[in-house]
């Protein structure tokens, strides 16, 4: 069965005119908003395949900028995105890319910058409004964003699984789905981790205070 | 969550429960939610397309289809052939779908390009009809279960299945709602989602330059007047000698077969003519 509620039917509030190219893209921008923690200062926007077609007909830019400003898309403030982040003062770029045949053909590059920080991130839509976010600084992700998850990058050495799912465990929280992606050369790996119930900070405190681990950010959704 | 038809109505018979309480039963079964949660998440769409439907009769908006703006206006000017009710659905329809592409919020049902037949035909129906709220919930209730089952059990996306999975859904799903609003039976109602849907059956995906605005804002049209029609026809007692889960299936087979440049890629249908092509370099330039 695809649909299991009514509401996967007649539950999609959102921004039109396309739930792929322009609602999926807001919710690309708004999770990559969510990850940065922040609106960020300067934002690099890369257009793969037909994102960069039809992006002007099917208003993904605007849908983009307003993700990125923290909108979901069914805020009615998104149409007027692009004055807003100029009031906000956030520098924003679109350019096309081509990132091969392995990307969906609605893929966007995402190079954000805050005061302190640089995170980049590659978002499919992937139909009906729905999206993957594919990658976060060129280590391979491939959450969807609809539970609460979290989103770590630390040093490949053993036993960092086993810390981080026991801290998990510890704080009463049911791993529902769970992926590890390693860059040997590097010598970092990235995990993300969907969880049953809201991931309170205390939670992300403990993560972070592992040995070896470099980033953790948090979704709830 | 119903397998069929067949299944949601015998279900509701058997335990002796209306149809829109069938719905509330299963849908609280299969997502472990709360009556309260189902009734207020129901409201929250109820609201969105409301509210599209009042925002697009007011928004000025600014389609990058030149030709197709203020079309639904249009349908504003006293009927020739059409009662005014009807004529204003088409209206209602067409308006929420060119505020969907000036970026409006709406709720689709079942999809974006197809959001203006069931909230028009749904909120007519209810002035038609003077109607409270809680028979207008019960109705897109029973609506929306008819959308998830066709949804189970073909396709609701175009380009999957063509237009007879958007605005046939739509369509099917509308004439459901009004069919129940105005007391038909469920037999009534099983009869007016066989009706509507065979009436669009093989109804293709071509969408000019690939943007949601052309057929699509005249297409949600078709969809309310065959809701009308549909649900007119079943509550007179006329029947289709195909049973609704027949005609669903015989939808998903027509959705498989029709190619692909029919099914949402813009290179078939009215999106592969002269003045498609056209507006298509016109918008998108040098590609
Ligand atoms: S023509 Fe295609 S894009 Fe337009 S409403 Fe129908 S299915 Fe949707």
């Amino acid at each position: 069965m695809k649909y299991d509620s009514i509401f996967d039917v007649v539950g999609h509030i959102m921004v039109g005119p396309s739930s792929s190219h322009t609602a999926g893209a807001c919710r690309i921008g708004y999770i990559a908003n969510i990850l940065l923690g922040e609106i960020p200062v300067k934002a690099r926007i890369s257009l793969h395949g037909s994102f960069a077609e039809t992006y002007r007909g099917h208003k993904t830019d605007i849908a983009l900028i307003g993700g990125l400003l923290g909108f979901p898309p069914e805020d009615e403030r998104i149409p007027d995105s692009f004055n807003i982040a100029d009031k906000k003062g956030m520098q924003y770029s679109f350019t096309e890319i081509d990132l091969g045949s392995d990307y969906h053909p609605n893929s966007v590059l995402l190079e954000l910058e805050s005061k302190n920080e640089k995170l980049s991130i590659i978002g499919c839509s992937i139909g009906g409004g729905n999206i993957v976010i594919k990658e976060i600084n060129g280590l391979e992700a491939g959450f969807d964003g609809d539970s609460p998850t979290i989103i770590e990058i630390h040093k490949d050495v053993r036993g960092m699984v086993a810390n981080i799912t026991s801290a998990i465990a510890m704080h009463g929280l049911q791993i529902i789905e769970m992926h590890l992606s390693r860059n040997i050369r590097k010598g970092i790996a990235l995990s993300w981790i969907e969880c049953s119930a809201p991931i309170s900070d205390e939670l992300i405190e403990t993560i972070r205070d592992i040995p070896e681990m470099i980033n953790v950010r948090c979704l709830n959704v | 969550m119903y397998k069929n038809l067949k299944h949601f109505l015998n279900d509701s018979k058997e335990n002796k429960l209306s149809l829109h309480e069938a719905v509330i039963k299963e849908e609280c079964l299969s997502t472990d939610k709360t009556r309260d949660f189902v009734l207020k998440r129901a409201k929250k769409s109820l609201d969105a397309m409301l509210n599209s439907l009042e925002k697009g009769n007011t928004l000025d908006i600014n389609l990058p289809i030149k030709e197709v703006i203020e079309q639904s206006q249009l349908m504003m000017k006293s009927p020739t052939f059409l009662s005014k009710d009807l004529k204003e659905a088409v209206y209602w329809a067409m308006s929420i779908v060119e505020y969907s592409n000036g970026m409006g919020i709406i709720c689709a049902a079942p999809t974006a390009g197809s959001s203006g037949v069931f909230p028009a035909v749904l909120f007519k129906a209810q002035q038609m009809l003077d109607k409270t709220e809680e028979d207008v919930m019960n109705a897109f209730l029973v609506g929306s279960m008819v959308g998830a089952i066709i949804g189970n059990n073909a396709t609701l996306s175009g380009s999957e299945g063509g237009c007879q999975a958007e605005v046939g859904v739509a369509s099917a799903m509308a004439a459901s709602t009004i069919t129940y609003l105005a007391g038909g039976t469920p037999s009534q109602v099983e009869q007016s989602v066989a009706l509507s849907l065979k009436n669009l059956l093989g109804l293709i995906c071509d969408p000019v330059a690939g943007l949601v605005i052309s057929p699509c804002i005249k297409r949600n049209a078709i969809g309310v007047m065959n809701a009308f029609l549909a649900a007119e026809m079943a509550l007179s007692g006329v029947t289709s000698i195909i049973p609704a889960d027949e005609v669903i299936e015989a939808m998903m087979k027509v959705g498989l077969a029709l190619p692909s440049n029919l099914k949402e890629t813009g290179t078939g249908g009215i999106a592969d003519t002269p003045t498609g092509r056209r507006i298509k370099k016109e918008i998108f330039g040098k590609k």
